[in-house]
């Protein structure tokens, strides 16, 4: 259970896969934990995601929450699961205004087959917890699909 | 008394465009205000892709909040906004860059909290995402 922030994480954010998602949300990941399987994130919203309000948007945070969640299982298990989300549930404790946002994302349980999730989003002094979320995804080997798919 | 043309008659203009209304491509296209009920046309784009090609989930999730919660809007005759409590999203089927449909509507509306629940229909017309939310009515700051 230590956070790394060395040349393992940078390996590790080097083996993702470019997503357009998380880059029009300005994802970085600042932190692992391979053994916890945590992980931090960090974002920053632009106008494009906040309500007439001015807060951003609660879809979008929900997204920076799938994220991070999707990242913590990924560490448990490798990159060699396709692993989409089933269910996704947030409540939204404070507003969350156009800053940058930090989020960790833990896995709860690990099945076989699916995985219960956690995230909790904060604001830009990393500290007032602005929304929390649970998410169940499920895992399928994309050897499996492949195969399907053949 | 129900509108239905234009879609959004009566809506003051900050609700009709905001940078997020157009970033969403969201249009709407029938709307019932005294049910509460709200459909819209909302552009899948792919900027919202995630790594597998498709849209990620959390960019569904805010077309359902922003046509959800304008089914509430418009049912107080836009003197109200409802931010969300809590929100719930289960995916169904994967959606793909295009034009999806979003319904929204009031399952119960009080004096004070209004329970809602959305459908998004991916481009082959498949119900791809079912959501729920519990919301509180605030009056509509001065835009």
């Amino acid at each position: 259970m230590t956070w790394i922030t060395d040349e393992q994480l940078t390996t590790f954010v080097e083996s993702r896969p470019f997503s357009p998602a998380a880059e029009e949300l300005a994802r970085k990941i600042i932190a692992i934990d391979p053994s916890g399987h945590r992980a931090r994130l960090s974002f920053e919203p632009g106008k494009n995601h906040c309500n007439p309000m001015g807060s951003v948007q609660g879809g979008f945070l929900m997204a920076m929450l799938d994220e991070a969640m999707i990242e913590a299982v990924i560490l448990a298990t490798g990159a060699e699961f396709y692993i989409p989300t089933l269910t996704i549930e947030a409540r939204f404790l404070r507003p969350a205004r156009l800053e940058k946002l930090f989020v960790e994302g833990r896995v709860m349980r690990l099945g076989r087959r699916s995985a219960f999730l956690e995230a909790d989003l904060y604001g830009a002094d990393g500290k007032k917890r602005l929304v929390t979320a649970r998410s169940t995804v499920t895992m399928t080997s994309w050897a499996a699909i492949a195969q399907k798919s053949a | 008394m129900s509108t239905t043309t234009p879609a959004s008659a009566g809506a003051p203009p900050g609700i009709q465009s905001s940078a997020m209304f157009e970033y969403l491509g969201r249009d709407v296209v029938e709307m019932d205000a005294v049910k509460g009920y709200v459909k819209a046309i909302c552009q899948a784009r792919p900027e919202f892709c995630n790594p597998g090609g498709v849209i990620q989930g959390g960019f569904l999730t805010a077309m359902l909040d922003d046509v959800m919660s304008f089914a509430a809007v418009a049912h107080s005759g836009f003197t109200k906004v409802v931010p969300t409590l809590d929100f719930k999203a289960s995916f169904l089927a994967p959606v793909a860059v295009g034009d999806v449909t979003v319904e929204g509507s009031i399952v119960k509306s009080g004096r004070s909290i209004a329970y809602l629940e959305g459908k998004l229909y991916n481009s082959k017309g498949e119900l791809a995402v079912i959501a729920s939310a519990t919301t509180q009515y605030a009056d509509m700051p001065k835009l």
